[in-house]
């Protein structure tokens, strides 16, 4: 009888995982301590993330390349994180189910990031 | 997958709901695992900006004023650390999946995981040095 191969598909999210874990290492503590910290406290001027400071980044190509990388792949690099912690506290039922809820979110919200960007 | 029933019975591992709290190296795995709550909130926020710098200025003004919120701001210093410790762990891992051979040698963990923090330390000063010039 032939078998019948089923290819796994984790290269493809383990490949997203691993580029969000570069962003999130490399860019995410830097971005954080900016737009979450210190403009927010006024430790820095406020124009820093001024209305058209922003905007003219986001649409600039690289600009927008940047905070889809940014946003999309920090996502899926987190939510493979979630699915397998899931699996390490013992949440094995619907494993099917919560892989296209995981994952199907993923590519939701870089569907979207990328249409707000467009 | 076969659709046929096994009539095998394995042997199931029991569980405990906090088994990772059993040992230092278990409670770290966990604890690295949880930082990715932390990027995904992040991210969240961030396309809630972009949302609302779509949707103009005031949009993205009140977007602006809602970071100053006292929880916004716990949630960014939390997630600061959550971050950091990713890094830290992320680098710690870069020498099992980066392997350079010079020569006859390898080149050592150390010097990977240094060359790790040295392209952090320039990535996060350009980061901050562009945003705030």
């Amino acid at each position: 009888m032939k078998k019948k191969y089923i290819r796994s598909n984790e290269p493809i999210v383990w490949g997203l995982f691993g580029a969000g874990g570069m962003v999130a290492a490399f860019l995410l503590p830097a971005l954080i301590l900016v737009t979450g910290i210190l403009v927010p406290l006024g430790v820095v001027d406020e124009n820093v993330l001024s209305y058209q400071r922003v905007l003219a980044f986001s649409e600039h190509w690289l600009g927008k390349l940047l905070l889809l990388m940014t946003i999309s792949l920090s996502i899926w690099h987190g939510i493979h994180r979630f699915y397998h912690g899931l699996h390490d506290l013992g949440q094995h039922n619907h494993r099917r189910l919560t892989f296209f809820l995981c994952y199907g979110f993923a590519l939701l919200m870089t569907v979207l990031t990328a249409l707000l960007l467009l | 997958m076969s659709t046929q029933t096994s009539k095998r019975k394995p042997f199931q591992q029991k569980m405990t709901p906090n088994w990772w709290l059993e040992n230092n190296a278990y409670r770290d795995y966990m604890l690295r695992s949880a930082t990715c709550i932390f990027v995904i909130l992040y991210a969240l926020i961030m396309f809630w900006g972009l949302y609302a710098l779509s949707n103009g200025e005031t949009a993205f003004k009140a977007w602006l004023a809602a970071q100053q919120e006292i929880i916004f701001v716990i949630f960014h210093l939390v997630t600061l650390i959550a971050m950091l410790y990713h890094s830290k762990t992320w680098f710690m891992l870069a020498p099992k999946t980066i392997r350079i051979q010079l020569g006859a040698t390898i080149v050592e963990d150390k010097v990977i995981e240094s060359v790790m923090w040295l392209s952090w330390l320039v990535c996060s000063t350009v980061i901050i040095a562009i945003l705030l010039y």
